[in-house]
C-alpha cells in the first residue's frame, strides 16, 4: 500500500513538473471568462487516432484560436479519473474538459464541490440531471448519425441482412446502435439487422473474429454490410469485414485516413462511410463561448445534433456507392436537421423511446382515443416525424362521434395528426381547446394531450 | 452425538472425503434430472411446435454446404429424457459404475453447448463450421499463452507476465512488419515481424528470469512488474513509431491451404486453409508434449519443477535449467503476441492483449499444466467466446451483461463440475536455494 501511494505521489509531482514547464505567454481577451484549459483524456492517449485525439485537437485550435494556455493529462486507470481532474484545479487551470461517459461521476463531484464554483468544467459525452452552474454536458445525437449509416447499410445490401459491432453499451454506444437500427429500416422495414456487443473497447482481435462470424454465421444468406461503433474493437471488426470484401462502416471520425490509412490499407474500398461524431467541436464551442462572456450553456446539457452539425456522416472515399445513394443520404441528413425524419433514440439514454401504441395504450386517460385509433387502422409512416393531438377521455365524452361513418371519424382522427415535430407552445389549437400534458415523446415524435377534440 | 467408528483403518477425515466425493456426483445427478424435467416442461413449450434449427457444415457458397435440418422441439424432448436418463444413473447406488457414471455425466456436460446453440438458433439457419473455425481461433493466443506458462512453471517458476510478453511481442513484431514493409515486401517482412516476436518475448521473459532467478524476487511481483512494463513500453512505441509513420491498418497473414486434407468434407476448410500461427498452436502443443514427457530435458524440467533439491544432486543445474524454459516460455508467448497483430488484425492497439495472458493463466491451471489438458481449456474460452458472440447474432432476449458471462459462467462450470483440484508442480514459485 505504501509503494502504491508513495507511486502516487511521484506520478502527482511529475504531472505537476508537467504542468509547470507549459510556455505561459499569452495574454487574453478583454472579457474572456478565461484563460486556461485543461483536458483531462479517458483511458487513453490524446492520439489515440480516435475519440481522445479529437477532443485533444478541438481544445489545440481554440486555444490557437483565442491564445489561451492549455495542458492535458492522459489518464491510465479509471481509479486515476478523481486525481487527474484534481491535479488540472491545483494547477489553477480555468476550464476543465473530461473526455468521456465514463467519467460523469468525477467530473459531477468536482464541479459542484463549492471549492470550485470559479472553475468550468465540460463533460464530453457526458449528461447530468441538473448540472451546477459552472459544468456543461455535452452530448451527441449519435443516433441521428447512426440512422443515416443505417439508411446506407440498407441502401447497399443486397442480402437484406446487415450487422454492427459494438463496445461497451454506454449511452453513446447504444444511441449509434438503435440510431442504425433504425435507419436501415427506415429504407427497408424488412431488413435483418444485427448487433453484438463486446464489453471491451480496445480488443480489436475480438472484433475482428466477431465480424468473421458475422460474415460466416449463416453462410447460405450471409450479412454483407458491417457498422463497427466501439472504438478499437469496433474498428478491427470493420477492418477484417473489409480486407474479407463485406462493405463496412466507420465511426467517430472519418475512419478512412484512420483505420484504412488513407486507402493504403487493404480492403479500403469497401468502407462506403462513416458515422461522425465531431468530438471536437464538443470542446470547441464551449471554450469558444466563454472566451466570449457567454456562459448560457453552462449548467445545462448542450447537444450536439446533425442541425448544428455535431454529427454527420463521411464520404464514400474509394468504394463504389452509386450517386443516387449519396444523394438520398444527404436528403435523409437535412430531413434529420429540419426534424422531418426523426430516429426514434431517447437523447440521454439511448434506448428506444416507446411507440405510439405503448403510449397511448398506457395511459388510461386516452383510452377512447385508443379504441377510435385502432378501429380507424391508421399507421405512421415509419422514421417521419409526428405531432400526436391526444384528447383525453373528458374531451371525447363532451362530444359525439358520427356513428356508422368511419370515414368521418378517420377524417376526424387525421386532425390530430401533424407531420413534423412541434412543441406545445408552437401548435395551433381551436378555440376552448388547452393542451392537459404536452411535449411527450415518442418514437415518432411528441405527443401533446388536448381537453378537446379538434373537428375537421 | 458420537460416531463409532466400525473400521479402525478409517480416520474421520477420510469418511469426510469420501462424502464430500459422493455428493459431487450426487449434485451433479440431481441438476441434471432438473435439467430435463425444465427443458421437458419448459424449454419445449416455449418453441413453436414446428421451428427448425438448420445447422449448416462447411464453408464457402451454397451449393457447397451440408445442412442439417433439426426439429427443435421432439428433439429436445428427446435430450431431457436423456438428461433425466444421466441422472438417474449418477444416482444408481452401485459403486462399481463410477466410470460409467462419469462418461454418462461428462456427456451430458458437453452436450449443453450444441444443445443451447439448437435452441438458441430455433427458427434460423446457423452454421457449426464457422463457431468451430471462431473457437479455435479465439483459442489460438490463449493456448499458445498456456503453453508457454506450462514451460515456465514445469521447472518451477510462476509466470503472470504472459499478458506482458504477449503484448511485447505483438508490439515489437508489429514494429517490425511495418518498417521493414517497404523494403523487403509483405510476406517477407511479416515473417521477420514474428521472428522479432518471438525474440521480444524471449527478452521480456530474460528479464523476468534475471528478476526471479538471479535476485529470487518474488516472482509475482517480478511478472506483475512486467505487465506494467510492457504496457508502458508499447504505447511508447505506438506513439512514437507507428503513429508517427501513419502506419494505420496492414495486412494480415495469408492462408495457407494444406492440398488434400483441406478438401475433407465439413472440417477440411477450417482445420486445413488456416493462417500460420493456428498450425503452429498444433506443432507446439505436440512438441511441448514429447518434450515434457518423452525426453531427457522434460525429465529434467519437471524434476526441478518437482523438486529441485533431489535435481541438483543428481547433477542438474537447477538454475540454467530454469533460466532456458522461462526464456523458451517468454518465446512462445512473444508467438502469442504476433498471432494478435500479425494473424489476427493487421494493427497495433493500447493494451490489445485484453487480459489473453491471464485467460491464459486459468486454462494452463485447469489443464492441470497438462499442455493437452491446456488446450482443451484454451478450447473451452475460445469456445464460450465464440458462442456468447452467436448468441447475440441469433438474437437471444437476453441482456448482453449475461451473455458476455457466458466464458466465465463455463469456466466456473466446468472447473468445479469436471475438472476438480488441479496441483501446481511442488516447486512452483519458489526460488532455488543451494543452502
Amino acid at each position: 500500500m505504501i509503494t502504491k501511494k508513495r507511486c502516487m505521489n511521484m506520478m502527482l509531482v511529475l504531472s505537476l513538473l508537467a504542468l509547470g514547464i507549459v510556455p505561459a505567454f499569452s495574454v487574453a481577451a478583454q472579457d474572456s471568462l478565461i484563460e486556461s484549459v485543461c483536458l483531462v483524456t479517458d483511458v487513453g492517449k490524446v492520439n489515440d487516432g480516435t475519440f481522445n485525439q479529437l477532443a485533444y485537437e478541438g481544445m489545440v485550435t481554440v486555444v490557437e484560436d483565442y491564445d489561451l494556455e492549455s495542458t492535458y493529462i492522459e489518464t491510465l486507470a479509471p481509479t486515476d479519473y478523481a486525481a487527474n481532474i484534481q491535479t488540472c484545479l491545483d494547477s489553477g487551470y480555468d476550464v476543465i474538459a473530461t473526455i468521456g461517459f465514463l467519467m460523469s461521476d468525477a467530473t459531477l463531484a468536482a464541479a459542484s464541490d463549492p471549492a470550485n464554483s470559479g472553475v468550468y468544467f465540460i463533460g464530453i459525452d457526458q449528461g447530468f440531471e441538473a448540472p451546477p452552474a459552472n459544468l456543461v454536458g455535452v452530448q451527441y445525437r449519435e443516433d441521428q448519425s447512426g440512422f443515416v449509416a443505417g439508411a446506407l447499410a440498407a441502401l447497399m445490401s443486397e442480402t437484406g441482412k446487415i450487422a454492427g459491432i459494438y463496445g461497451i453499451p454506454v449511452p453513446a454506444v447504444v444511441k449509434f446502435r438503435n440510431g442504425f437500427e433504425q435507419g436501415a429500416k427506415y429504407i427497408n422495414p424488412d431488413i435483418d439487422v444485427q448487433g453484438v456487443y463486446i464489453d471491451s473497447f480496445v480488443d480489436s482481435a475480438k472484433g475482428a473474429e466477431t465480424a468473421t462470424q458475422l460474415i460466416e454465421a449463416d453462410p447460405e444468406n450471409p450479412v454483407d454490410v458491417i457498422f463497427g461503433a466501439g472504438g478499437q474493437t469496433g474498428s478491427g471488426g470493420i477492418k477484417a469485414a473489409a480486407e474479407a470484401g463485406v462493405y463496412v462502416i466507420g465511426v467517430d471520425q472519418d475512419e478512412y485516413f484512420t483505420t484504412f490509412g488513407a486507402g493504403t490499407t487493404p480492403g479500403a474500398e469497401f468502407l462506403i462511410s462513416s458515422a461522425t461524431k465531431r468530438v471536437d467541436r464538443g470542446i470547441y464551442v464551449p471554450v469558444e463561448q466563454l472566451v466570449n462572456g457567454d456562459t448560457s450553456s453552462f449548467g445545462t446539457n448542450a447537444v450536439l445534433s446533425a442541425s448544428n452539425d455535431g454529427v454527420s456522416f463521411a464520404p464514400a472515399h474509394d468504394s463504389d456507392v452509386p450517386e443516387d445513394v449519396a444523394a438520398q443520404l444527404t436528403a435523409i441528413l437535412e430531413e434529420l436537421k429540419a426534424g422531418t425524419i426523426v430516429t426514434g433514440v431517447d437523447p440521454v439514454s439511448g434506448e428506444m423511446l416507446p411507440s405510439l401504441a405503448d403510449l397511448v395504450a398506457g395511459n388510461p386517460e386516452l383510452s377512447v382515443l385508443a379504441g377510435a385509433w385502432t378501429d380507424a387502422g391508421i399507421e405512421l409512416e415509419p422514421g417521419v416525424a409526428y405531432t400526436i393531438l391526444a384528447p383525453n377521455n373528458a374531451a371525447f365524452a363532451a362530444v359525439t362521434l358520427p356513428a356508422d361513418a368511419p370515414d368521418a371519424v378517420l377524417e376526424i382522427l387525421m386532425a390530430h395528426v401533424i407531420e413534423g415535430a412541434m412543441a406545445a407552445s408552437d401548435v395551433e389549437l381551436p378555440e376552448g381547446v388547452t393542451v392537459v400534458t404536452g411535449d411527450i415523446p415518442f418514437s415518432q415524435g411528441v405527443i401533446h394531450i388536448i381537453d378537446g377534440v379538434v373537428m375537421p | 452425538m458420537i460416531s463409532i467408528e466400525t473400521s479402525p483403518g478409517r480416520t474421520n477425515t477420510e469418511s469426510w472425503r469420501e462424502r464430500i466425493r459422493i455428493t459431487r456426483t450426487l449434485v451433479f445427478s440431481v441438476i441434471f434430472i432438473l435439467a430435463g424435467i425444465w427443458i421437458l416442461l419448459g424449454v419445449t413449450n416455449s418453441i413453436a411446435p414446428d421451428a427448425v434449427t438448420r445447422l449448416t457444415f462447411g464453408e464457402g457458397g451454397a451449393g457447397q454446404s451440408l445442412a442439417l435440418d433439426v426439429v427443435v422441439v421432439p428433439y429436445m424432448r428427446f435430450v431431457g429424457f436423456f438428461y433425466i436418463l444421466c441422472g438417474v444413473v449418477g444416482l444408481l447406488p452401485n459403486e462399481r459404475l463410477g466410470r460409467i457414471k462419469f462418461v454418462v455425466l461428462l456427456l451430458g456436460g458437453i452436450l449443453i453447448f450444441p444443445n443451447i446453440l439448437i435452441v438458441a438458433a430455433a427458427g434460423q439457419s446457423t452454421s457449426v463450421t464457422s463457431m468451430l473455425g471462431s473457437s479455435l481461433r479465439l483459442a489460438t493466443p490463449i493456448v499458445i499463452g498456456a503453453l508457454a506458462g506450462i514451460w515456465c512453471e514445469r521447472a518451477g517458476v510462476v509466470n503472470i507476465a504472459i499478458e506482458g510478453m504477449m503484448l511485447t511481442g505483438a508490439c515489437m513484431g508489429f514494429v517490425a512488419f511495418t518498417s521493414l514493409a517497404g523494403s523487403m515486401g509483405v510476406p517477407n517482412a511479416q515473417f521477420i515481424g514474428i521472428i522479432v516476436a518471438v525474440l521480444s518475448g524471449g527478452l521480456m521473459s530474460m528479464l523476468h528470469a534475471w528478476l526471479s532467478i538471479r535476485f529470487k524476487t518474488n516472482q509475482v511481483i517480478s511478472g506483475t512488474v512486467i505487465n506494467i512494463l510492457a504496457i508502458g513500453l508499447t504505447s511508447f512505441l505506438r506513439r512514437e513509431v507507428l503513429l508517427q509513420n501513419q502506419d494505420a491498418g496492414r495486412e494480415t497473414l495469408q492462408a495457407i491451404r494444406i492440398p488434400l486434407l483441406a478438401d475433407i468434407p465439413v472440417v477440411g476448410e477450417t482445420l486445413f486453409n488456416a493462417k500460420p500461427i493456428f498450425y503452429m498452436m498444433f506443432i507446439l502443443l505436440i512438441v511441448t508434449h514429447v518434450v515434457l514427457f518423452y525426453t531427457r530435458w522434460g525429465l529434467r524440467t519437471r524434476a526441478v519443477g518437482e523438486n529441485p533439491h533431489a535435481a541438483d544432486t543428481l547433477g542438474i543445474n537447477v538454475n540454467r535449467n530454469r533460466w532456458i524454459n522461462v526464456i523458451i516460455g517468454g518465446m512462445i508467448a512473444g508467438l502469442a503476441g504476433a498471432w494478435l497483430t500479425l494473424e489476427q488484425t493487421g494493427t497495433f492497439d493500447d493494451q490489445m492483449t485484453a487480459g489473453r495472458g491471464f485467460i491464459a493463466l486459468a486454462a494452463m491451471i485447469f489443464g492441470k499444466w497438462l499442455p493437452f489438458g491446456a488446450f482443451g481449456g484454451g478450447l473451452l474460452f475460445g469456445f464460450a467466446s465464440a458462442l456468447e458472440t452467436r448468441f447475440q447474432i441469433l438474437g437471444v432476449q437476453l441482456p448482453t451483461q449475461f451473455l458476455q458471462m457466458t466464458p466465465y459462467i463455463v469456466t466456473i462450470i466446468v472447473l468445479a463440475g469436471l475438472v476438480g483440484r488441479a496441483i501446481p508442480p511442488k516447486a512452483d514459485g519458489v526460488p532455488y536455494e543451494k543452502d
